[in-house]
């Protein structure tokens, strides 16, 4: 009896290890968004409309983050494949060395803002000197943004006190008065808008028109032996950015959906975010040179660095067929 | 102090290193002893975010675990001390803490923001209910166990309960008081820092610059972020045996 | 200031059945002004609950503690208490602790101080006023609580067993130290032991109590005089006496 035991509790549970890797058979893919991003648009469409499963490839969401930086830590922690992120936050780890990662592609330009109070006597990047400004993190896309707008204006950063908070607790934040304004991605300044507690002070369209924001990354283990998923998902994000241009208002109640926020919100959101696969790759130099100025990071060539980090070549396969 | 006290440590540092340096350990999964030092050395010259100094982060820190620890004394102590005299009382407040003390300090982030605002007010609340219940329970505890033999020996010298209270209960009690007082501040620090992790408005603090550190993809600030955390701790826990051998010098 | 008890009863109700022992039974005695009366009985008999009663530490079931005429209410300050164990409160010096009392009866620190420096010298602790507790011996200890208790001036003085945890050489002189204290201060003394020959040492007169639930089995005045042979044929026989009352029980 005692032996029927220790059998027992020793191959069961190896039994079952063993079993749920026969059952898994071929893994599906790893892929990470941000929560709320308006951005990450075109993932959510190729989930709704089957893009994936159409072009054959499996695809599993490994991870919904706060904000990009998060989203380089779990690839450090070999927990994902792929992943719709800011370029900035992928820029940090990959010059700190803490992922490998590539970008395959571009996901959208501009589409965020600086959001002040709707009373607030802030009218100018200027008038944000001696104030608190909340970013989503450290070295992301809108915390560049905001730093490259101060600069451009002749502010020195020290004078403004910059703060990380996550992207929901903004709003509040700002109803509240404990912080002055916030950056960060669409939908979130078209909530403060329509909830009435803010308006934009500048969207980032008016800070580095064009500016590339999101991308599409990949981590270079996964790229070695998964091309096939590699392409196939490809195929998904340039049907799913077509289909948001031709259908303007389907891709509004997806993303409704997605990000859980109201149409009015969403519709206006949506009216400052430009979607493009196609890679900006000085944009991409412009932020290597601004973090290593920021002293983010150490990058002694930056177009030597770009060169290594992007990798367009499935994308234009892609796109030529 | 012997020497081969330190063989150990150094031995153990001395081989991380080696595997860092040949590559057995991935540089972003664990720094090795070189770069954490460099990392240190970072965190003070050139701050991270580079600008905000260590020294400005460990101000902010201890200024935030004072505030919590102290208000967690100045209210756990006499509540502990009203507790320990009086079972009434005691049969009435102890369902309320027993309920609320296992709820972790950082279960409580999004309610201290709501009601006490991103900032020094909020984390203050954080530290100060990790502080709160080891001080309670060891004031109570402590109280209670007082020879009651003294208690009779103040009564007979003509004492009214207030006397009993202060010029014998509370001194008798001190000792596990203090210690109640050091495991509170130990479970403070330990909360402070990840109640700044969620925000703080002035951008400064240990918890603050560490999630910063990862925001910006340097692990090696990451982890000298962690052993500057830890020492503060325990030079904070020192001091405050300092502070006990010194008032409780001869108990 | 002289002391009666009248027919002391104490029950006590212990443990969750409420189990009712009586201890004390019908415990009547006189002390006249500045007599040393003991009180000797079986270990257990309840002696250390008369005197929690005598000095309101607790409330006796039936009967009355007077005082001077008075019936006592609970607590009167005129009565001190010295325990078994010195019980010195150890984070304060032998100074501190003695002069307690007076910090109690809120005295300002010169004066109180002063008092307490009295003592220490009447009692030759000089050089051991700012010592801990944990630093003197246990005769010393003992010095420094009967100071403790003397200090508030109490005109009756309540011991319990004080000297039974003292080895015999120091218990003597102890007791020769306390017959020079009740000498000096003419205070009533109302002395528990269940050492006999340290009663008939000490005593005018000696309570003989019976096992619990104890009543008074014989009062015995003792005329012998002071100072008192401890080995004369007078002693012995009064020891006798009382052991014998003490072994048929």
């Amino acid at each position: 009896m005692k032996r029927t035991l220790w059998l027992i509790f020793i191959l069961g549970p190896l039994g079952l290890g063993v079993l749920q890797g026969v059952a898994s058979g071929a893994e599906p893919v790893r892929m990470a968004y941000l929560q709320s991003d308006l951005h990450h648009l075109p993932l959510s469409v190729a989930l709704e409309k089957g893009y994936f499963k159409e072009y054959g490839v499996d695809v599993a969401i490994a991870g919904i983050f706060r904000a990009g930086p998060e989203t380089m830590s779990a690839f450090s922690a070999d927990s994902l494949d792929m992943a719709y992120v800011g370029i900035a936050p992928t820029i940090t780890a990959v010059a700190n060395k803490t992922a490998r990662i590539r970008v395959l592609a571009q996901v959208n330009a501009d589409g965020s803002a600086i959001v002040v109070g709707n009373t607030s006597p802030i009218r100018s990047i200027l008038d944000l000197s001696g104030k608190t400004v909340a970013v989503p993190g450290i070295a992301t896309v809108q915390d560049f943004l905001l730093r490259k707008a101060l600069t451009n204006s002749g502010l020195a950063l020290n004078k403004v006190n910059i703060i990380v908070l996550k992207p929901p607790e903004m709003i509040g934040a700002l109803r509240t008065a404990q912080i002055d304004a916030f950056i960060a991605w669409e939908p979130f300044p078209a909530k403060a808008v329509t909830s009435g507690v803010g308006r934009v002070l500048v969207t980032s369209k008016q800070i580095w028109p064009n500016h590339p924001c999101c991308v599409l990354v990949a981590d270079v283990n996964f790229v070695k032996g998964h091309l096939t998923e590699i392409k196939a998902i490809l195929r998904a994000h340039v049907k799913a950015i077509d289909f948001i241009k031709n259908n303007p208002e389907e891709a509004v109640n997806i993303a409704a959906k997605d990000t859980g926020m109201d149409k009015p919100t969403i519709r206006l959101a949506m009216k400052d975010v430009t979607y493009t696969s196609q890679i900006d790759v000085e944009g991409i130099q412009e932020y290597v040179r601004f973090l290593s100025e920021l002293k983010f990071i150490n990058v002694a060539d930056p177009n030597a660095f770009v060169k290594g980090l992007i990798e367009p070549g499935f994308l234009e396969e892609v796109r030529s067929q | 102090m012997k020497w081969t006290r330190f063989l150990p440590p150094l031995v153990s540092i001395g081989v991380w290193q080696g595997l860092s340096s040949l590559g057995i350990i991935p540089a972003y999964k664990l720094p090795s002893p070189v770069e954490i030092a460099q990392g240190v050395r970072d965190l003070i010259v050139v701050g991270m975010p580079p600008g905000r100094f260590l020294y400005e982060h460990i101000i902010y820190s201890l200024y935030r675990v004072f505030l919590g620890f102290s208000a967690a004394a100045l209210i756990a102590i006499p509540l502990g001390v009203f507790m320990g005299i009086s079972k009434r009382f005691r049969g009435i407040v102890d369902p309320l803490v027993e309920i609320i003390r296992p709820i972790p300090p950082l279960a409580w982030i999004p309610i201290a923001i709501l009601w006490f605002g991103i900032g020094n007010g909020s984390a203050g609340f954080i530290i100060f209910l990790g502080a709160f219940f080891p001080i309670l329970l060891s004031t109570v505890s402590g109280v209670m166990s007082v020879d009651k033999l003294l208690v009779d020996v103040a009564y007979t010298l003509n004492a009214d309960q207030t006397q009993i209270c202060i010029k014998v209960l509370i001194p008798a009690a001190l000792p596990t008081i203090f210690t109640g007082m050091r495991i509170g501040m130990g479970v403070g620090w330990m909360s402070l820092v990840a109640a700044e992790f969620t925000g703080v408005k002035d951008g400064l603090g240990l918890g603050y610059m560490i999630m910063t550190a990862r925001d910006i993809q340097r692990p090696d600030e990451i982890v000298a972020g962690m052993l500057v955390i830890g020492l503060i701790g325990m030079c904070i826990d020192f001091g405050l045996r300092c502070i006990r051998t010194m008032v409780i010098h001869n108990y | 200031m002289s002391l009666e008890t009248q027919a002391i009863n104490k029950t006590f109700l212990i443990g969750r059945s409420g189990e009712a022992i009586r201890v004390l039974l019908d415990i009547s005695f006189q002390a006249k002004e500045g007599q040393f009366i003991s009180i000797v009985g079986p270990i257990g008999c309840g002696k250390t609950t008369l005197l929690r009663i005598i000095s309101g530490l607790e409330q006796a079931t039936k009967g009355q503690v007077i005082m001077d005429g008075t019936i006592l209410e609970g607590r009167d300050p005129q009565i001190g208490l010295v325990f078994q164990e010195p019980a010195l409160f150890r984070w304060r010096t032998a100074l501190q602790n003695i002069e307690f009392g007076l910090e109690i009866l809120k005295k300002e620190k010169k004066s109180r101080q002063a008092a307490a420096r009295e003592y220490l010298q009447a009692f030759g602790l000089e050089r051991f006023g700012d010592k801990y507790p944990d630093e003197l011996s246990s005769g010393m200890r003992q010095k420094v609580a009967i100071a403790r208790t003397l200090i508030p001036n109490p005109k009756v003085l309540l011991m319990d067993e004080p000297f039974s945890f003292l080895d015999s050489q120091t218990r003597i002189s102890m007791q020769n130290f306390l017959l020079k204290v009740w000498d000096e201060k003419k205070i009533t003394i109302i002395f528990v032991t269940h050492n006999v020959d340290e009663a008939v040492f000490l005593s005018d007169k000696i309570l003989v109590l019976s096992e619990r639930p104890a009543r008074v089995v014989e009062t015995i005045e003792i005329d012998l005089t002071r100072p008192r042979d401890r080995v004369s044929s007078e002693t012995y026989a009064i020891q006798r006496k009382i052991l014998n009352l003490l072994a048929h029980q």
